[in-house]
């Protein structure tokens, strides 16, 4: 699991947008709006972190029990590659 | 998580928008699909070196205004040649507000921008000549030189 080519975060007015940039920016339009943890799970992905790893650095950072931060975590993955953000 | 407006409804709904640019003709400063733009709504009128984001019939266009008129805006790419005419307010979407130039962050604010501002448009009769010049030099070239 990766972040696709192209697909960048940005910090603007403490708010975290995904855009696309170079190629993506052909097929990709639109910005993505991230809230706190998503931004989170997105940076941890982009370091390459596991799913596993991030749920359970999901659950230490917002004090989640282990299966929230579980099925959190293979929620935001799931609409992430649906929205084409993600690759395997 | 993802849901699709129109340019003008997210910018109205979420208060920026953010964009990847696209197209060369406001290098150097922005490159083509390579640097982001943070756009704001529009109080009031503009002014001279903003870069609003206007809706030229169905292409929105990122350009710098580099005359206030009455009624109107004359426009022009930092890399183009060619004035725009005849933009009004109502054509407005939005005004640059802040960008990632090769990830790195600037707002207008920024002293240095301000002095590329003031420069490229305090340049832009002495690149239309220089452009036009080169036009003609090529053309004696090929003249004298043709291709085979």
């Amino acid at each position: 699991m990766k972040i696709k080519e192209g697909f960048v975060l940005r910090r603007v007015l403490d708010e975290a947008i995904v855009i696309a940039s170079g190629k993506a920016s052909h097929d990709f339009h639109g910005m993505v709006k991230l809230n706190d943890s998503a931004a989170d799970i997105w940076e941890w992905i982009s370091e390459g972190v596991s799913e596993s790893d991030i749920a359970a650095r999901l659950a230490e950072k917002y004090e989640l029990s282990e299966e929230k931060a579980k099925a959190d975590t293979a929620s935001m993955i799931s609409q992430m590659t649906e929205a084409g953000l993600l690759e395997a | 998580m993802s849901e699709i407006k129109s340019i003008e409804q997210a910018i109205a709904e979420e208060g920026k928008l953010v964009l990847s640019t696209a197209g060369v003709s406001m290098k150097p400063l922005l490159g083509n699909r390579r640097d982001t733009v943070i756009i704001l709504p529009v109080e009031g009128r503009l002014k001279k070196y903003d870069v609003p984001l206007y809706r030229r019939g169905e292409k929105c266009v990122l350009h710098r205004i580099i005359k206030v008129l009455p009624d109107s805006y004359v426009i022009c790419g930092d890399n183009c040649e060619s004035y725009e005419y005849d933009i009004t307010d109502a054509n407005i979407i939005g005004v640059l507000s802040a960008f990632y130039r090769k990830d790195k962050y600037y707002t207008v604010d920024n002293p240095w921008y301000r002095l590329y501002s003031v420069c490229v448009v305090a340049m832009f009769p002495i690149r239309k000549l220089l452009k036009k010049s080169r036009r003609i030099l090529v053309r004696v070239y090929r003249k004298i030189f043709p291709k085979k």
